[in-house]
């Protein structure tokens, strides 16, 4: 078929140019239809929106179409034109119609139904093709954008920390080892130990848990800096809140106090929601839709209103006047406890909060 | 972390979020070579492997303050989901490195 310029579904649904001979590839959600018309809903990814793609069948190989399932991947032109029924503004007339890869209907685990989420995590190679999957990872690509956006406007330089580390005193948990020694044969000193002066670096090895005190040395030297980067942790906690593996921000700035540092962190927050609000419209609207119906109410909130700022001795003097039953007692010098922030955030405030000045004991980072 | 003159408490900020708790953690490091040095003893972090961190108190030391921020976190602010493995595309957990 005729080769043209492919444009995103994104950019069609947003075309005046009705009439135009268009290019559009992906993936299909859907195909319905009869005998005589067949209308696919296609997805590239650029949006959440599908766009319909209407096929008269007789002008179409039948073998073809019958390739045409749930998560084949297709290559179409056609025209762009004024869509009746699709809930879109506009709609593509196929003229011709090229499959890329079929998707075997007794096989492909995505048909049309509802997942749950715990299968999804099963199938995390073809969840990213879900509405949600694809909601979430646009919100994630524009909030890696925006962050970098903020530090990048005021003056920040990017950091990059080292991911392997000869340092375990971050004070932030359990480490994974990083190692090139043969696990089988290890080299022993004379007392029995591991030798690591012979294992790559001469010395034992980590996967970093945080950035900080080498982002302390940039900021040292060029004032603001932030990092961003993959930190690790090899705790054993099973929860919906941790992963082995996940992302952190860290800024660094010198000639800042505690109080500069709230400054930054709650207008940086602010920025990030607000950017998301403003920018991921689409995404968000579905979110809230399907699984969170407070959350674009939420998120406006937290941009409109100030955070609570209070000490921890304050807080804890709240918690103990509160009257309420909490599972760990509350007393001055205790680690606090998600049940215990949350229902100062939730309960008593109702926003955000920002705690400082903690006991020395609870705070095992340097 | 910077200790305050009550000798109890130190610069420590949490920002605590609805639905999410801690998203960010932060404070005012210690930039007293002194103080930082017998924090380090205190925590029994090996002091010889520390020597480039403490320099930067003997050089040039200058207050300074930060804080990190949970990518993953914020994510799960920002979409509502309710799992931290829905909200990075290839989660890595206990027993679990698939992908």
């Amino acid at each position: 078929m005729e080769t043209m310029k492919r444009t995103k579904i994104r950019e069609l649904l947003a075309s005046k140019e009705i009439g135009k001979e268009v290019n559009v590839k992906g993936w299909v959600r859907t195909k319905r239809g009869n005998k005589n018309v067949a209308f696919i809903a296609l997805n590239d990814g650029s949006t959440i929106h599908s766009i319909q793609i209407v096929i008269d069948v007789a002008g179409f190989n039948p073998d073809d179409l019958k390739l045409v399932t749930t998560g084949a991947c297709i290559n179409v032109n056609g025209i762009l034109v004024e869509s009746q029924g699709s809930g879109q503004a506009v709609e593509i007339q196929a003229t011709t119609l090229e499959v890329y890869g079929t998707a075997d209907a007794d096989t492909y685990p995505l048909q049309k139904k509802g997942h749950t989420l715990e299968f999804l995590r099963e199938i995390a190679h073809l969840r990213p093709r879900t509405n949600t999957f694809g909601a979430v990872l646009r919100v994630r690509h524009n909030m890696a954008y925006a962050i970098h956006k903020y530090f990048n406007d005021r003056g920040f330089f990017y950091l990059h920390t080292p991911i392997i580390t000869g340092s375990d005193a971050e004070g932030a948990g359990a480490m994974f080892k990083v190692t090139a020694l043969d696990l089988d044969n290890l080299p022993r000193t004379e007392e029995g130990a591991i030798n690591y002066k012979e294992d790559f670096f001469g010395k034992s090895t980590n996967l970093t848990v945080s950035g900080q005190l080498e982002g302390e040395l940039g900021a040292m030297a060029l004032s603001e800096i932030y990092t961003f980067g993959p930190t690790f942790r090899a705790e054993n906690s099973n929860t919906p809140r941790h992963l082995a593996e996940f992302w952190m921000i860290e800024p660094e700035v010198a000639f800042y106090d505690i109080k500069d540092n709230m400054d930054l962190a709650e207008d940086f927050i602010k920025y990030l929601v607000k950017y998301a609000l403003e920018n991921c419209k689409d995404d968000l609207e579905f979110l809230n839709k399907m699984y969170d119906n407070e959350l674009i109410e939420r998120l406006t909130f937290v941009t409109n209103n100030a955070f609570k700022r209070l000490t921890y001795t304050e807080a804890v003097e709240i918690l103990l006047a509160s009257g309420q039953k909490f599972e760990f007692p509350v007393a001055w010098g205790i680690d606090l406890q998600s049940e215990h922030e949350r229902y100062l955030v939730e309960k008593v405030f109702n926003c955000p909060v920002i705690l400082t000045d903690y006991p020395k004991e609870i705070k095992h980072s340097i | 972390m910077k200790q305050n003159e009550d000798g109890k408490t130190v610069r420590a900020m949490d920002v605590l979020f609805p639905k999410i708790g801690e998203i960010i953690g932060g404070s005012q490091r210690e930039e007293n070579y002194d103080k930082l040095l017998a924090r380090i003893q205190e925590l029994h972090i090996p002091e010889k492997d520390m020597w480039w961190y403490l320099d930067t108190r003997r050089f040039g030391a200058a207050p300074h303050s930060g804080f990190g921020l949970g990518f993953e976190r914020l994510i799960l602010f920002v979409t509502g989901m309710a799992n931290i493995r829905d909200v990075i595309p290839f989660p890595r957990t206990p027993q679990n490195a698939e992908f």
